[in-house]
């Protein structure tokens, strides 16, 4: 049977060095996934998910036993992920040119409205201020509950409530109406 | 009808709305084809969403990096620029500085060149201008005056950073009168030509971030650290500015303070079963709660007291701005100067011995030297102790150390019972005497009896010894050594009387008398110290008794084994004018 993310921790925590790789593999899709929808660049994303290691490989020492891992990694890697927002917004010159990915197995004009459709859904989740962004990231694309959001952003779940509606609102103005054509 | 607002359909479909609320619209929503179609809407324009909805992995050399990353020992971290590409407008902002600069040659200002701090890992891509400007543009390289004028800005991000090789040495020393470690480290940068950036992040250490220093060992006359500068908003970083003469790698040492690192010496003490001598093992126990893993570190302890203004950890813990930076550090050798108030004279260093010779190779060797009032121990060879481990160091071994036994009896401070004492001396007769011993817990076993086995007898701390130093260790209650005092007969005598026949003077005296049972199968020295209750007194009796201080006199007697030994004395006290006599 696969260890609990917990167990893995505690175990790293508690000196075993095979235990890290394990867990750092085992969200390199999901914790990657967050980040990247977080700052849309796979590089500065990389960048965040190698922080967000390191924060965890240093501070193993005070991992709590029981702790839901998850929550933890994700509080630290969306502490990292603001930041980072932020001070890129400060110095929105220093973003680089990503290439789209387009879904390869549709026709020239369907890859063409997709991308389109990526490109305004991005631009749109980049308007919104980054808790959120977090927020929104969080609960609609990780599938975390809206409890757990509070719990990862450190704040209550009134206030995740007010950030997601605020997002939501915006989003509405920025997305396309009438949805996926 | 009344119709629910798109604000609160949104919120509806996001599972937003308190259990009542979303009542209300379910129960409408059963009746309401216009609110309907109003959620579906929402509902197709959101799922826009999906088309971010893929599952991304990160790639296997990033992985790779952040593995070798931590296993790295350190979580301090030096770090320099990264070579710039991805940073291009970060160069174009030092180059529109470079431009406006006065009195830089042409062929810089037309050569769309460079400075930038961002422009690359140090040693490897960097330097202001070199070249990178002179290969874009084939121009001239510029000259040291030149590079030398377009000090750059502090880089705004510490994203984009590499960690640095690392550390090739570092030293411990640590004074256990304070919670003070002085940390030197010497780690070999590869520099270019021109202005270099250099980052040091210090989070989750207890390092005091005002303490630190850097400078160069090799090419120093080549190399210039101009400034440590403590960027805003970005806390528990410094970043030094150094400018470098030449392409190259050059060796540097970094020393800062750091609390958290505390040792504590024990000593172990087994007696021979006569026990007119004893075996004695010590150790050096180093706890490491710094924050910071230091690999083969070289440990040096000092012994003394310090004066400080701040504790090291309150300075650790302040948020910027961080104050002065900087401490004065005279030279590499053991002189070490943090404060005016403690300074260590380098011609007062002086190696005295080796404390110890011993065969058993894993027995760390100390090497004292006396810092002026300090003493400084340095273990011999270099050991890893990691952040929240504690790690004990065999120091020393000593066999067939003599010791006295005495046991000692004092009704005024243990009541009626007697103590076990065992003393050593800090001399060459006595096997040691070559080098003060510091301060510590000592535990002391012996054998039980004809079997090899050891029983616990006892524990005590010692302060520290100086050599030629005899130092006594209390062993606790004896139960085979009893000293019953008895008070036999008290009588007055001596009168004196005033003028009007009243008594003015008198002599109290007393009968005592004390029996001393020795249980144990060997001779035991016994110290009875008996107080006269007063400071004019006389005592007669056949034993062999010595004035202590003004009121109190002690018996020493050797008691042979398993036998009993009766003192008797008379005690006279004087009062009232007999005392003027």
């Amino acid at each position: 049977m696969e260890q609990s993310d917990e167990l893995l921790m505690e175990a790293y925590r508690d000196g075993d060095q095979t235990a890290f790789p394990a867990l750092l593999r085992r969200y390199k899709s999901g914790l990657y996934g967050y980040l990247m929808r977080m700052v849309h660049n796979s590089e500065t994303a990389e960048d965040l998910f190698q922080e967000t290691f390191l924060r965890v490989h240093q501070k193993a020492h005070t991992y709590r036993t029981g702790a839901r891992f998850k929550s933890w990694l994700f509080t630290i890697a969306t502490r990292i992920a603001i930041d980072s927002i932020r001070k890129n917004n400060r110095s929105p010159e220093t973003q680089p040119f990503e290439i789209e990915q387009t879904d390869p197995a549709g026709t020239p004009d369907e890859q063409t409205a997709q991308s389109e459709l990526r490109h305004r859904v991005k631009a749109a989740v980049e308007t919104l201020p980054p808790k959120q962004r977090a927020a929104l990231v969080l609960a609609y694309y990780q599938g975390h509950t809206y409890p757990e959001v509070a719990e990862i952003m450190g704040c209550s779940l009134g206030t995740v409530k007010t950030h997601m509606s605020r997002a939501l609102k915006t989003l509405a103005v920025k997305l396309p109406q009438g949805g996926l054509r | 009808m009344t119709h629910f607002s798109t604000d609160q359909l949104r919120e509806y479909q996001f599972n937003l709305l308190p259990e009542t609320e979303r009542g209300k619209i379910d129960a409408h929503l059963q009746r309401c084809a216009e609110c309907r179609d109003a959620l579906q809407a929402i509902e197709a324009q959101f799922a826009a969403l999906d088309v971010l909805n893929e599952q991304p992995e990160v790639s296997e050399e990033r992985i790779e990096a952040v593995l070798a990353e931590c296993r790295q020992p350190g979580r301090s971290k030096l770090l320099v620029w990264r070579p710039a590409i991805i940073l291009a407008a970060a160069a174009s902002i030092a180059f529109a500085f470079l431009l406006i600069r006065p009195g830089l040659p042409v062929e810089d200002r037309t050569a769309g060149g460079p400075p930038a701090p961002a422009s690359g890992r140090l040693g490897e891509a960097n330097s202001t201008s070199t070249d990178s400007g002179a290969r874009t543009a084939g121009t001239a390289v510029p000259t040291l005056a030149a590079l030398r004028a377009s000090q750059p800005f502090a880089p705004a991000s510490n994203i984009e950073l590499n960690v640095l090789p690392r550390r090739d040495e570092v030293q411990l020393t640590i004074y256990n009168a304070e919670d003070l470690t002085l940390v030197r480290e010497t780690r070999k940068m590869t520099l270019k030509r021109g202005w270099n950036w250099l980052q040091f992040m210090w989070s989750n250490t207890l390092i005091d971030p005002t303490s630190l220093d850097l400078r160069p060992v090799t090419h120093a006359d080549q190399i210039e650290i101009t400034q440590l500068v403590y960027p805003p908003r970005l806390n528990e970083l410094a970043r030094w500015t150094i400018f470098s003469e030449f392409s190259g790698e050059a060796e540097f040492e970094l020393t800062y303070f750091t609390s958290g690192l505390k040792w504590n010496a024990f000593y172990e003490a087994t007696l021979a079963p006569d026990q007119q001598s004893m075996k004695l093992k010590s150790y050096v126990r180093i706890d490491n709660g710094s924050g910071e893993d230091y690999e083969n570190a070289e440990t040096r302890l000092v012994v003394g007291e310090i004066n400080i203004d701040e504790k090291i950890a309150t300075l650790a813990k302040r948020t910027p701005p961080y104050g002065t930076p900087g401490i004065e550090v005279l030279s590499r050798s053991n002189t070490v100067s943090a404060n005016d108030k403690w300074q260590f004279n380098r011609q007062e260093v002086e190696i005295e011995a080796r404390f110890f010779n011993y065969d058993a190779e894993d027995i760390k060797e100390i090497f004292k030297k006396a810092l002026s009032e300090y003493q400084l121990y340095t273990i011999e060879g270099r050991e890893t102790i990691r952040d929240g481990w504690g790690k004990r160091l065999p120091n020393i071994e000593a066999q067939e150390i003599g010791v006295t036994n005495l046991y000692k009896f004092e009704a005024e401070r243990w009541g009626d019972q007697t103590i076990r004492y065992l003393s050593i001396a800090n001399t060459e007769t006595c096997k040691l005497g070559k080098a003060p011993l510091p301060e510590g817990q000592v535990r002391v076993f012996g054998h039980a009896g004809e079997t090899e086995s050891l029983v616990y007898v006892g524990a005590s701390s010692i302060q520290y010894i100086p050599v030629g130093e005899k130092v006594e260790l209390e062993l606790g209650v004896a139960r085979k050594v009893m000293v019953a005092p008895k008070r036999m007969r008290t009588r007055t005598e001596n009168f004196e009387f005033d003028q009007k026949g009243n008594i003015s003077g008198w002599d109290e005296i007393t009968d005592w008398k004390i029996e001393i049972t020795n249980a144990e199968d060997r001779p035991v020295d016994v110290e009875i110290m008996r107080w006269a209750e007063s400071a004019d007194w006389k005592v007669e009796t056949d034993a062999a008794v010595t004035t202590y201080d003004a009121e109190h006199f002690r018996f020493m007697e050797t008691i042979e084994p398993r036998s009993k030994r009766t003192i008797e004395y008379e005690l006279t006290v004087q009062h009232g004018t007999r005392r003027e006599e």
